[in-house]
């Protein structure tokens, strides 16, 4: 065990050192946990993309950055870094570098996502009826459902 | 005698707002616990780590259509989820951000399934509200905080308290009188600018803001001018900010009022001593 008279030079030094190690180390873990996770689980998201993809799990490299305070706003130097060794395709490493949401979403085989889940108008006679409102619209709306769950 | 309960629920969680960093442990627990997960999100990448989660996921984006009114999408979005409650199923419904923030269909399910007898409740998440005063550095308990969703202040007449923040919401769609369409456009967004105009000047300076989805992104913080906001680039996942414009006027009035209430409380106080 090492004791340092606290405020030292030394101490600071220390703990500076002790804080580098711990940094390096943790990037270290995070790319070989990472790499493990993704050498281990088949990617399979986009059938429509080949073979080269498969052994990137690009939800799981997502979910990992997102979990950890390192990484989080990590500057694109340090995704390459992460990304180093890992068989992946050149667009989907181009995508995830230049934080291209539209292309990974792409790459992914989504179609961007309608976000609006609130009506402008809160009370419920124009809720039900916006002045457009027909006859028979309960069919339409068997209809609409039908089609879409198809 | 009592009535026999029937063996459905619902809960409705957030996923909160940016992949791997918001979603909380109960909120997960819930996802991993239910028969049924409904997935309400914003982006098909989020949904695709939520489908990890649960092996029966089911999406309610295949609701949405332009042109389709929003309040029949809602609608059937609760209908969908009803019916698996009602099939005595356990249900969750699983909505980006905090799951009660400007979501009707949330708060729609909870209402109709209590309203038949089955347990039903909501887990809060982190939301782009949230996203919004970290990313931003606003406190909303300095100046307050006023939200509107930005058709309101079209549709109705809203008092704005230019002293304060004003947080407007689905402004890339402001003045949708359809409630069919995803985006309206520069003309739309000039006549809210002449409403905000009333009590802003066209000089002052707001934020269009986006909060980030996936975790290899930052948010979208774009400083314009009020009168550049018709052509600026606004999307359906765009908010919009407005910082103060005027400082807060004291009330004097109250602050006399104040002071005589506060001798009297310390007279009495020396009264009793």
């Amino acid at each position: 065990m090492l004791c340092l008279r606290l405020g030292s030079e030394e101490a600071k030094v220390s703990v500076r050192e002790l804080h580098d190690v711990s940094v390096r180390q943790r990037k270290l873990t995070f790319c070989k946990t990472f790499r493990i996770a993704a050498l281990s689980m088949r990617f399979g998201l986009n059938k429509r993309h080949k073979g080269d993809y498969q052994v990137f799990d690009v939800i799981d490299f997502l979910e990992s950055v997102g979990q950890d305070a390192e990484w989080r706003h990590a500057d694109s130097e340090a995704l390459a870094v992460a990304l180093t060794g890992v068989q992946i395709g050149p667009e989907l490493r181009m995508a995830i570098l230049a934080r291209d949401e539209r292309e990974l979403q792409a790459l992914l085989g989504q179609d961007p996502f309608c976000c609006l889940i609130n009506p402008a108008k809160p009370d419920e006679d124009q809720e039900e009826c916006d002045g457009s409102c027909k006859e028979g619209e309960d069919e339409d709306e068997n209809k609409d459902k039908s089609t879409d769950d198809d | 005698m009592n009535a026999i309960r029937p063996s459905g629920s619902l809960v409705c969680v957030g996923l909160g707002m940016t992949l791997g960093s918001h979603l909380g442990p109960l909120a997960r627990s819930h996802i991993e616990q239910s028969d049924v997960v409904f997935a309400g999100l914003s982006d098909g990448i989020v949904e695709l780590w939520l489908s990890r989660m649960h092996p029966d996921v089911r999406s309610l984006q295949p609701y949405y259509r332009e042109g389709k009114s929003r309040m029949q999408t809602y609608r059937q979005m609760v209908e969908a989820i009803l019916t698996e409650v009602r099939a005595g199923k356990k249900v969750c419904g699983v909505f980006y951000g905090h799951p009660g923030v400007f979501a009707w269909a949330p708060h729609k399910s909870i209402e109709v399934a209590r309203s038949e007898g089955y347990p039903a409740h909501m887990e809060p998440g982190i939301s782009a509200e949230d996203c919004l005063y970290a990313d931003l550095g606003i406190d909303p308990g300095r100046f307050g905080c006023q939200h509107y969703e930005a058709s309101q202040l079209l549709f109705y007449q809203r008092r704005i308290d230019p002293t304060a923040y004003l947080v407007l919401w689905q402004v890339g769609l402001v003045g949708d009188q359809s409630l069919a369409r995803f985006s309206t456009g520069a003309a739309y967004r000039q006549l809210l600018v002449d409403v905000l105009a009333r009590d802003y000047p066209l000089e002052h300076e707001v934020i269009i803001y986006r909060t980030a989805t996936l975790p290899i992104q930052q948010a979208r913080i774009e400083r314009v001018k009020l009168c550049a906001l018709p052509q600026a680039d606004i999307g359906m996942a765009d908010t919009v900010v407005i910082p103060p414009a005027r400082a807060m006027q004291v009330d004097h009035e109250m602050r006399a009022k104040l002071d005589v209430l506060d001798r009297a409380m310390s007279d009495a106080v020396c009264d009793v001593g």
